[in-house]
């Protein structure tokens, strides 16, 4: 058997998805140069306990990195909740990448899907998806590249706003304690993330809060000044930027 | 001795035998940081992509050392000689191994020199439909092939001649039945498979690379492919072995599992006390923990193995035979 013909046969059996994995030998493996005798020992394989627990213990792996990655938002879920979150990005392929970082964006994003739109919980998700984009800026050296400039304004690829419905050191301190979360409030808390921020988050001013949703999609510099008629705003635009909050595109 | 002479510089420092260090134990950032300045430490044991990001860079993936993370390990760890062990390398892969690794860690050894570095027998990506690289999820055994050793073989080499110091690969924990029989048998059906044995004595005779000897991957594979760990020990070229690694892990669904997340089982000791008179090379023995089991094993108990493999290092010590410094 040639081993590279050998190990993708045997990789996609464990990579493979349970309802995939009984027609594996017809169909998995006809693109291989598999001898008859090869065929009937990955079959047999197939069949032992020691390939459905390896795959056991690669599930196991996967939920593991999934659960590192967002291990606050998790954290305040229903363990019952929490499992069939990660069963499902599990069963859909999420979690084979050794680096979680990776694909944390992902995760975040499927995992908000699935959460109420007022919740602490979303708030989590949020700044955890928050603080992996400013790290992920901050490795590959984006934060610090200045913006190419121009005069259309749009939210900075590496920062975020997130939403809290409490003061967030209580909801922070609530997960860090294992206590009962602080009650949902109407008023909320926007915060912002970015790599180029001390600390990499501050608090959003109401003023930056509404500049940062009317730029969910990009705007006219002079067309955000015009509508705002601030004469704070040029100031409120320049410190975004400058704190990679904001970014400008050519 | 011949081949000490014949090899270029670079490579000769990987052919040597490194002088004994004495008992280590993994760097884990949540670990307390006085653990490292106690004296049951001589070393420590590095996973360099614990102190990485992985960045995707002209469709090519790299892997940067974080500065912050590598000074704080640096920091925690002063003083104490280090080794790398590695879990990204997938030196097995048929269809490449992972240089992006190898890049960082040429990084790391400029920065932060270690005295060798290991890596696992196994191979963890494949490739893809279009070409691309495909990971499994979980490293996988290599089969017991002569193509298989050979390509292994090269590689070290190559490593070897890379990094100049002794890179070590450690015996893998498997739970697929077809690559885990015969281990204490020499007989052996027509095919051309080795067992563990062979297959690992067939890579570290080649002359490039050690064994990182697991007492535990052994113990689990002896336990669950139901063959004796004492014999295969035996079969072993133990004057090849540098490094021991002792570790504990659990039961599920009737295997024994590589967890390391429990003390280390009196079996392990055992083979540890039967192995270590027997290996003339062992330069160090390393208790090892996953870092997220650490709070559930606790820090005395922990450090209570360090003590215990101490003792038996310490005993064993006078009764090893005289170190092999060249091998046939």
């Amino acid at each position: 058997m040639a081993l590279i013909d050998y190990q993708t046969a045997l990789g996609r059996l464990i990579r493979s998805r349970p309802a995939e994995i009984d027609d594996a030998a017809q169909r998995q493996w006809q693109d291989l140069a598999l001898s008859n005798r090869e065929r009937e020992s990955l079959e047999s394989t197939l069949a032992g306990r020691g390939l459905h627990f390896t795959r056991e213990v690669q599930r196991s792996w996967c939920k593991g990195r999934a659960r590192n990655t967002a291990y606050l938002t998790l954290s305040v879920m229903p363990e019952s909740q929490r499992q069939a979150l990660l069963d499902a990005w599990v069963d859909g392929g999420g979690g084979i990448a050794s680096f979680a970082a990776g694909e944390a964006e992902r995760l975040l994003d499927f995992i908000a899907l699935r959460l109420p739109p007022v919740s602490h919980a979303i708030s989590l998700c949020r700044m955890e998806q928050a603080v992996h984009r400013a790290n992920a800026a901050l490795a590959s050296g984006h934060a610090t590249e200045a913006g190419v400039g121009g005069g259309v304004l749009c939210r900075a690829a590496s920062a975020s706003m997130v939403e809290f419905f409490a003061e967030p050191n209580l909801v922070l301190q609530a997960v860090q304690s294992n206590t009962p979360l602080p009650p949902l409030s109407d008023a909320v808390v926007p915060v912002f993330f970015s790599p180029k921020l001390p600390g990499m988050f501050r608090r959003a001013e109401p003023r930056e809060a509404a500049l940062w949703h009317r730029l969910a999609l990009p705007a006219d510099s002079a067309a955000v000044r015009a509508e705002c008629a601030d004469a704070n705003l040029a100031a409120t635009v320049e410190t975004l930027l400058e704190q990679g909050i904001l970014d400008t595109l050519a | 001795m011949r081949a000490a002479l014949l090899d270029p510089p670079s490579h000769r420092g990987a052919s040597s035998v490194p002088a004994p260090i004495g008992i280590g134990f993994p760097y884990m950032p949540a670990m307390p940081a006085e653990v490292y300045g106690q004296d049951l430490i001589d070393f420590v044991e590095i996973t360099p992509e614990a102190l990485c990001r992985e960045r995707h860079e002209d469709g090519r993936v790299r892997f940067d050392l974080v500065p912050g993370q590598l000074a704080r390990a640096r920091e925690t760890c002063a003083g104490l000689p280090m080794v790398v062990h590695g879990v990204q390398l997938s030196i097995g892969s048929a269809h490449g191994w992972n240089s992006a690794y190898l890049d960082m860690l040429e990084q790391l050894q400029h920065v932060w020199p270690f005295v060798w570095h290991s890596e696992h027998l196994s191979f963890q990506t494949i490739p893809g439909p279009h070409g691309e690289v495909l990971e499994t999820g979980v490293p996988l055994p290599m089969p017991y092939t002569e193509e298989a050793a050979s390509l292994i073989v090269k590689r070290c080499a190559a490593i070897a001649r890379r990094f100049g110091v002794p890179f070590l690969l450690e015996n893998p924990a498997h739970y697929l039945e077809a690559q885990g029989k015969m281990a204490d048998t020499r007989e052996r059906d027509e095919s051309p498979l080795f067992d563990e044995v062979d297959f690992m004595n067939r890579i570290t005779m080649g002359g490039a690379c050690r064994q990182l000897l697991d007492l535990h991957n052994l113990h689990c594979n002896a336990v669950n492919h139901g063959f004796d760990a004492f014999k295969a020990i035996d079969r072993l070229a133990l004057e090849r072995v540098t490094e021991i690694h002792l570790a504990g892990g659990s039961w599920r669904d009737g295997f024994l599992m590589d967890a390391h997340d429990s003390v280390v089982p009196q079996p392990v000791w055992d083979l540890l006390a039967y192995v270590l008179p027997r290996a003339p090379n062992v330069a160090g023995v390393v208790f090892e923990v996953l870092d997220r089991y650490a709070p559930k094993v606790g820090v005395d108990a922990m450090l209570r193995e360090l003590e215990h493999a101490r003792a038996i290092w310490n005993a064993c010590r006078h009764r090893r035979p005289t170190p092999v410094r060249a091998f046939a």
